[in-house]
């Protein structure tokens, strides 16, 4: 009786073993012909990265379909903070502040005491050209983390264009003393002391920008410029 | 006449314990020791690996972690009576791992979240479940029974380095399960868990050495093995997490259970009516299996779903997550040894009980 009754119930596990082995074995085998079609051999050992897809695309300039893909990242997977910052990147990229914005503000919101996700939510401010936004967050970033030198450049930047031209060298020489891409760093002092009218000091920052990087383009116009016209050649915004 | 009392000495309250293979490599393998050495070279120079070992660590990955994630199935199929045993998980459970997969590939947006939370709040009650069981699997074979009070020792210590994660993880446990409209009227919550975390994870490194201590002082002879796995399991959850170094976590716990697993299997299989194989084939066998297996799994599987037009990042994220729940259900049931033939195993070779167990 127990055993007839029982007969039914195996044989649907039975039925369902031999679909579920089937699917998987079917499934496994398309996976590997895509796999070795997509690759030229069969997948490498290497770590399994999700965004990998996303890099790909945005390498070969696919935008949109890099951001898909990396919108699917952040979404399963919250904890990855390198794809919330390319997504804010990419959609920056394809004109689309304002989702940058929101992307930033997630980042923010999920991982409130990282000094990156607050650096990029400041530079996704500064695009829309809200300033006093952007500050507050670059200046979170440099609290949660003094190191963060993008932050301390950015926010040289917008002391700069608030006309704050002290505020700006201080800023720009703490990047600097964190070895921040000297270069152009030397070439934005150059800049704020042209606008405070300390024209050797320019000049100096301007020398040792082109010291670093001769074929620096922006140095040599400004220097240049400086020579030609002095301080005023330098209006800030 | 008089009597010469020779003062007895006191029995020490850890013993080597009865090991499965040799000491050296349960100690080292099974208990986690050596991962304790990996820990404090991650801990003293940073990193614990040498050129060769970072070129390596694909490798190391396939035939530790993605191995041991197959090690759970291979070992379902190969356990004797395991489809009588086991009907649903082993002719059920497979069909509705794939309709999970793919309907989290499909939705991946509204349920993707949610599964990778759940396998990320798991996986550490996973951890701690492993390393009660192989304490308690010490003390069974080494003549140590433990009493039920005893146990409930023993399963509150191996619970704190889950209880840890469970309140420390941004992305998992406490902060997944609490609604986000509480968390953001009572941002406060969130401070208050990283204080409960902070506790436990003080906690996971004192507690077993204390309980496990105070039962051995009470009734000598527990195996050290078994306070061992314990408290390797808190180390990597505490310092290893901490260090941003997890990932030899995952490698240990692979190493562990691969070593368990395959004594069992070979041990079943050698003691087999009419087996003609010796231990190597059968320990090759097991293990090629597990390898196989774990690479299609991990490496092939995703692309499926990429053929059938969903995006790599769902595909590739999902599986993880679903490969890991999988293995941790079958992992709950397969290691049973109330009437199971895993007793067998343990207690073979195994000393008559400790007297006085509770």
């Amino acid at each position: 009786m127990t055993e007839a009754a029982g007969r039914p119930a195996h044989l649907a596990y039975r039925a369902a073993f031999f679909a579920g082995g089937a699917l998987l074995a079917v499934s496994c085998a398309v996976g590997l012909a895509r796999a070795v079609a997509g690759r030229a051999g069969l997948p490498g050992l290497n770590r399994i990265d999700a965004g990998a897809a996303a890099e790909s695309y945005h390498a070969a300039g696919d935008l949109a379909a890099a951001a898909r893909e990396l919108r699917m990242v952040t979404a399963i997977d919250p904890g990855d903070c390198r794809s919330f910052d390319t997504l804010a990147n990419v959609l920056a990229r394809s004109g689309d502040d304002e989702g940058s914005l929101r992307v930033s503000l997630r980042h923010v919101g999920l991982h409130p005491y990282s000094p990156s996700a607050h650096a990029r939510l400041g530079l996704a401010f500064q695009r829309l050209a809200r300033l006093s936004e952007a500050y507050g967050s670059y200046s979170m970033a440099v609290r949660l983390n003094p190191g963060e030198a993008s932050a301390l450049a950015a926010l040289g930047d917008i002391a700069r264009q608030r006309g704050r031209l002290d505020e700006a060298v201080t800023f720009y020489e703490r990047a600097l003393a964190l070895g921040m891409e000297a270069a152009n760093l030397h070439n934005k002092l150059a800049i704020a002391h042209a606008l405070a009218g300390r024209r050797d000091r320019a000049l100096r920052h301007f020398d040792e920008a082109l010291r670093l990087d001769p074929g620096f383009p922006d140095a040599r116009t400004n220097r240049a410029l400086l020579l030609q016209a002095g301080g005023a050649a330098f209006q800030a915004p | 006449m008089s009597t010469l009392a020779l003062s007895q000495p006191r029995p020490s309250a850890f013993a080597l314990g009865r090991t499965y293979l040799h000491p050296a490599f349960d100690y080292l393998l099974i208990g986690g020791g050596l991962s304790l050495v990996v820990t404090a070279l991650v801990a003293t120079s940073g990193t614990a690996a040498s050129p060769l070992v970072l070129a390596s660590l694909p490798l190391i990955v396939l035939l530790s972690n993605l191995a041991h994630f197959a090690a759970s199935t291979v070992r379902l199929y190969t356990k004797p009576g395991a489809f009588v045993s086991h009907r649903f998980l082993t002719m059920g459970l497979p069909l509705v791992t794939l309709g999970v997969m793919t309907l989290a590939v499909w939705q991946a947006e509204a349920l993707g979240g949610n599964l990778q939370a759940l396998y990320l709040t798991w996986s550490p009650f996973h951890y701690a479940a492993q390393s009660y069981g192989l304490a308690v699997m010490y003390c069974y074979r080494s003549g140590y029974a433990l009493g039920a009070g005893e146990k409930r020792l023993v399963r509150v210590a191996s619970l704190l380095p889950f209880l840890y994660a469970f309140f420390d993880g941004h992305q998992s446990g406490f902060s997944w399960l609490v609604p986000a409209s509480v968390l953001s009227t009572q941002p406060s919550l969130l401070a208050d868990a990283s204080v409960v975390a902070r506790v436990l994870a003080l906690a996971t490194l004192i507690v077993p050495v204390a309980l496990l201590g105070g039962l051995g002082l009470r009734r000598p002879g527990l195996p050290l093995i078994s306070l061992l796995v314990l408290v390797t399991n808190g180390i990597w959850w505490v310092t290893l997490r901490y260090l941003d170094a997890f990932f030899w976590a995952t490698v240990f716990h692979g190493v562990q259970y691969l070593a368990i697993t395959l004594i069992f299997h070979v041990r079943e299989q050698v003691a087999r009516p009419g087996n003609r194989h010796g231990w190597l084939r059968h320990t090759l066998q097991f293990y090629g299996l597990c390898v196989a297996l774990g690479y299609v799994l991990f490496k092939v599987w995703p692309s499926a779903y990429v053929a059938l037009g969903f995006g790599w990042a769902e595909s590739a994220l999902l599986a993880t997550a679903v490969i890991n729940i999988h293995h941790f259900v079958v992992d709950a049931y397969i290691w049973r040894l109330r009437r199971d033939p895993n007793y067998r195993v343990v207690a073979s070779d195994a000393p008559a009980a400790v007297p006085g167990a509770a």
